[in-house]
This record gives structure tokens, sequence and C-alpha cells, in this order.
């Protein structure tokens, strides 16, 4: 009696866990830098992804997650070496970054061969998203669109006339100048020089030394991350250079933890960016009492794009009933519409996303050094260039 | 004219955290003919060290950099009494085994320190300076100030002590100076001790003006052993000539040709081997 009572338990308990066990695992691959220059990025976009598939207890369309990471560090042979590990050898057909736009153009190819859905964390240059066959979905959208409506913003509110840029000579920090620089000069600015320091420079000072004299109104940095800028930051005003700083995607680079060492430096700069944890909507506020709750800070724009991105790539996922195909899933995640944190995302037929922007600056509250909110808001970012946007 | 002056004092005060850091190298590899990777790290978890004292302990910067001193000297004695005596004459598995401290150290930081970079910790007490009109940060002028009052302490260490005459005779010929009496083992020691104890203060002086990574590490690693290549192994003068040297050329090659920014030093580097193999002021042998 006894024994048929647990044979019956055990067979209805099997039943139900029939199908999750059944079907395997969904795969998913993550490439953070956790070495590296931008070293201190890499655990933030893994808190926005766990974070992610926490909430749904890593299972989607009844089907388990298993979730792989590997440090990319901030090395495009060590990402490209790690995405084919990925594939090759752990299996998994979607991958999320790696962080440097350098590092996009290399997997690119890859990617597309293999068919595997790959996302940026911080936007990337246009032509990754315009190369035929791609599988890259690049958010929040390209870095070109990031920043030219922040040249035209420069220009037309806060009255710049002339511009000096300083920019990380690598891809994805190109192209975030040079879309600042287009944008500028199009709302009828001048751009009187460009500088492009090497990834990883320690001493800005040579570099700087032409900026304090310059007949630039204003100067814009596009630096490679947070220690980086901060470094950029004090150097130049400890040569002097007074001459009001704007910048660009600065949510990711002002850190809590890089505003509290900059402490007043920081202060009276300017910058686009694609998240502030001030942002007043329901998934922002949920989201940052999760991360407030669970690491005791609050989240910038690291741990909020894999958060959106987890959201995105689930969303397609249910849409598909768990199917992976590449075909199929892209579909399914370009037709998909979502409010994050950020505000709401959709997506062009290239995969690159239309997400809302903002200005923001670093503020003093209450003796705590934090982004402000928005001083004004961009509500949706499409890349006038991209063939989807010209057909319209 | 005012650009040429700035980008003096910066090139010569890069050029201090330079030499300070290769000097060390260039000895050790002098006197024990050990390739000490690991020195690039001791500067890095030293000027971690220095912050912590300064910032998190709220403690005087010169607590800072002889903390910070010590923990590199000392961190290098453990490196070289546990590991890297078994390993004289093995110049391969010298340089496995000491760049794979520059992992261990690089990753111990982030796991102390975590990856955030941290600004240079006396800005705020530190105010330009103003000298016939121009405008100095007077945190390279100390670097510099300080940089040429260990190049003199060194050079006196080296060349007027009996320490530094047995570690120049261990350099010419180590048999020799053991067969006349001179315990090789604690000069090496000592060597050893001051050269990652001079990366150490070298940490905390750098940290002034570059701020602190975990990528600092690996990046004056590259810069020291440049300068010991230009400067000639075994050589306080030959850092002292060739960080100098290399500070001026990466800093005037960025103004001049900044896009040539990547390999000024390499360069410079090249020429200066070609017309001299041993380094500018190398030792012969």
């Amino acid at each position: 009696m006894k024994l048929s009572k647990l044979l019956f338990v055990a067979g209805i308990l099997g039943l139900l866990t029939l199908p999750t066990l059944g079907a395997d695992p969904i795969k998913i691959g993550a490439l953070f830098d956790y070495t590296g220059p931008v070293a201190e990025l890499g655990p933030k976009f893994e808190a926005g992804l766990r974070l992610a598939l926490e909430e749904v207890n890593y299972t989607v369309a009844g089907r388990k997650i298993e979730l792989t990471i590997y440090d990319s560090a901030t090395s495009v042979s060590v990402a490209l070496d790690m995405f084919k590990k990925l594939v090759d050898s752990d299996g998994v057909k979607i991958v999320i970054g790696p962080l440097m736009g350098d590092a996009h153009l290399a997997i690119a190819p890859y990617a597309s061969e293999k068919k595997i859905l790959t996302t940026t964390l911080l936007n990337s240059m246009r032509s990754v998203a315009t190369r035929p066959g791609t599988t890259y979905l690049l958010y929040p959208t390209t870095c070109e669109a990031q920043t030219y409506w922040f040249g035209q913003y420069c220009y037309n509110v806060l009255g710049h006339r002339t511009m000096v840029t300083i920019g990380a000579n690598y891809a994805g920090k190109i192209a975030y100048a040079n879309g600042a620089a287009q944008g500028f000069i199009a709302a009828g600015g001048t751009v009187v020089g460009q500088l492009w320091p090497p990834v990883g420079c320690q001493d800005y000072s040579p570099y700087i030394s032409g900026l304090a004299s310059t007949v630039a109104d204003v100067i814009l940095y596009a630096l490679e991350g947070p220690g980086p800028c901060s470094r950029f930051i004090y150097q130049a005003r400890e040569a002097g250079v007074t001459k009001p700083l704007v910048t660009i995607t600065m949510d990711g680079d002002y850190t809590p933890e890089a505003l509290a060492e900059l402490g007043d430096l920081g202060l009276g700069i300017i910058g686009e960016s694609a998240y502030t944890w001030q942002l007043d909507n329901p998934e922002n506020k949920a989201f940052v009492a999760a991360i407030k709750a669970k690491y005791g800070r609050v989240p910038c724009s690291a741990e909020q794009n894999t958060y959106a991105l987890a959201k995105v790539i689930l969303a397609g996922l249910e849409k598909t009933g768990g199917n992976v195909e590449f075909d199929d899933l892209w579909e399914a995640v370009l037709s998909s519409k979502l409010n994050t944190p950020a505000g709401s995302v959709s997506w062009t037929s290239e995969g690159v996303a239309i997400t809302p922007a903002y200005v923001c600056q670093a503020e003093l509250v209450n003796g705590v050094y934090q982004l402000s909110a928005p001083l004004y808001t961009e509500p949706k970012l499409i890349d006038p260039t991209l063939p989807s946007s010209q057909k319209k | 004219m005012s650009m040429f002056f700035t980008n003096l004092v910066n090139g010569l005060a890069m050029g201090m955290v330079y030499f300070l850091t290769a000097a060390g190298m260039s000895i050790v590899m002098g006197v024990m003919g050990i390739s000490n990777l690991a020195h690039g790290a001791l500067y890095m978890v030293s000027a971690y060290v220095g912050w912590q004292v300064f910032k998190g302990f709220h403690g005087p910067f010169t607590l800072a950099v002889i903390l910070g001193g010590l923990t590199g000297g000392l961190l290098g004695l453990l490196i070289e009494r546990i590991f890297l005596r078994r390993l004289y004459k093995q110049p391969n598995e010298q340089v496995l085994l000491t760049y794979g401290f520059v992992y261990i150290l690089t990753n111990l930081c982030l796991w102390i320190w975590q990856g955030w970079a941290r600004m240079p910790f006396t800005a705020a007490a530190l105010k330009p300076i103003t000298i016939g009109g121009l405008r100095f940060a007077s945190s390279r002028l100390l670097l510099i100030a300080l940089g040429a009052l260990f190049a003199v302490a060194l050079w006196y260490l080296q060349d007027r002590t009996r320490l530094g005459a047995r570690v120049r005779a261990g350099m010419d010929d180590k048999e020799m100076a053991q067969g006349m009496g001179v315990n090789m083992e604690m000069v090496s020691m000592l060597v050893f001790f001051i050269a990652a104890f001079v990366a150490g203060l070298s940490g905390v002086l750098g940290a002034q003006v570059m701020g602190i990574n975990t990528e600092a590490g690996s990046t004056i690693l590259v810069q020291a052993l440049v300068v010991v290549i230009v400067g000639g192994v075994g050589s306080i003068q030959g850092a002292l000539l060739g960080g100098l040297l290399i500070g001026l050329i990466d800093t005037f090659g960025k103004v001049l040709f900044p896009q040539l920014a990547m390999f000024t030093i390499y360069l410079a580097m090249v020429l200066i081997l070609v017309v001299r193999p041993r380094g500018l002021l190398g030792r012969r042998g």
C-alpha cells in the first residue's frame, strides 16, 4: 500500500516535470570584460543579466536557461576566441556582448556564418548592422545615432559654436565622436580639431596641453570607460583647462564609484546618456529597487542594458516557444516592443534598437555624487542612414 | 612656447615614474640575471595600498608612500625567496613564473579593491603652481623633485657605499666576488628588496598623476622594459637617462605626431638599439 502510494506520487511528479526535464536547456552565452581598461563594467553587466534571468527563475517557454559567461578581457582577440568557444564548445545559440566595437567587427562574420543571435552591450557602429546577413542586435542604437542628436543639442541648446573632440582610438569611440561632430556641424557649428589618444592611455596631458589654449567653445570627450574618462577629467582640470566639457554615454562612464572618486571635478559636465537611474517609470523603479536590494547601490546603464537585452531575448523566446533557431528568434525579437527601465524599445529591420536618449549631468545631493534626472529627453533615436529609415 | 614648457614638465614627470620603476628592474637584471616581469604588478599593488592608507584609513601621505614601498619590497622579497631563487640562470622559467604573478596580483587587486579606477588621491591637497605666467600641475613638479632625490640616493647607494661596491662586484663577476668573501645570496636578497621597494614607491607617486587601475601594472611594465633596454641593463644612470628620454619622447611624440602615439617610444628604442646595442649606459659583459 505504502509502495503503491509512493509510486503514484512519483508518477505525478514525473508527469509534472516532464516538459521541463525532457527539453534540453536553452544555452545563452555572455562575454563581459572583467579585466582590462573597462574591467569595472564586467560585474555590472553580469548583475543586470542575472537579475533578468532570476526574475523568470532561469526558465522560458518551459525550458531551463543555462548561462555561460567568459571574460573578454577588453581584447578583440580574446573576445573572438571566447565567442568561438561559446559557439563551438558550449553550443550556445545566443550571445550577449562583448562591449568593444572593434570586437563586434571581428565577431560579426563568424556570428553570421554560424547564425548566432548576438547583441552589443552599449551601441556599435552602424556598419555592424548593415553588413549582409547580420545577426547582431544593436542596443540602444548605433554609436553614430546615439551621439548625432547630442552634437545638435550642444549647438542649439547649450549655445556652443566651436568644438574639439577627444576620442579613444578604436572603432566604437571614433564612431561616437564622429556622430556628435557631424550633428554639431549639421546644426551649424564648427569642429576645430579631433584628437585620438590610444586605448589604455594613462597620461592624457600631451593631448590636454593643446586643449588648454584651444579656440573651441567646448570639449567633447569620448573615452573607453569610467577609468579613462575620470583620468581625463582630472588631468584636464589639473592642467588648467576651464572650457566646458561635454561627453557621451554619460551613464556608462559616470558609475556611482567613478562619481564618488571624481567628487567636485565631475560637477557641471553635461552628457548624453541612454539611461539614468532617476528615470520616472514603473519598470525603472522596480529595477532600481531590485539592484539596490541585491547590491546596495543604484544601477547604471551597464546593468540596465543587459537587463533590457535579456528581457528582449526572453520575450522573443516566449514567442518562438523556446525555439532558438536564428531565423525564427530574429523575427520574434524584431517584432517585439517592450517597456524597459530605460524606456520603450522596438527594432528596425536591421536589428537596431529604437530607444529614447537623455541629457544628464552629475550633481551633489545630500553629500552623494550622482547622475541627475534627465535635463532633456530625445524620445526616439533612429539612425537616419539605415536602409530601413531611408525607405520610409 | 607655453605648450613646450608644459609638455617638458609632463614628459619629465612621466620620465621620473618610468625611471623609478625601471631602476630596480635594471639592477635586478644586472646583478641577479633575473627578468622580473612582476615588477609592474608590484607597482600596481603598492599604489592600491597607498590609496588604502591615504583614502581608506585617512593616514598621512608620507605613511602611504612608505607602506606602499614596503608592500612592494616585501612582496618582491617573498617572490624571490620562495620562487625565483630556485630558478637562477633559467630565463624562460623566470619569465613564465613572474608573468604568472602579474595575473595573480592583478586578480588579487580586482578581488580586494574591485575594478573601478582610483583618482590621484592627493588631488585635493595639491593646487597648481604658476611660474612665469605658466600654470603647472604641482603633482608633476613634486614627482620630478622626488624622482631626482631618489636618483641621487640610488646613485649614492650604488657608487658610494660598501653594499653598492658588492653589487657592482657581483655584476662584473659573481664567482670572483663570492671567492672574495662577498655573501652574494644576501646581496641578491637586499637588491631584490630595494628594487621592489622603489617600484612600490613609484606606484604610490605615479598614482598622483595617473591614478590607479588594474591595467597600470601591465602598462608600466612595458614602459619599464623599454627604459631598461634604452638605458642599458644594470645602470642607475642608464635607467635615469632612459626614463627621462622615453618620458619626453612619449610626451612630445603624442603632441607632434599623435597618429604615431602607440609607436614613438618603440621607434626610439629600435633606433637606440641600432646605434648602441647595449643601451645608452649599459654595462659591458
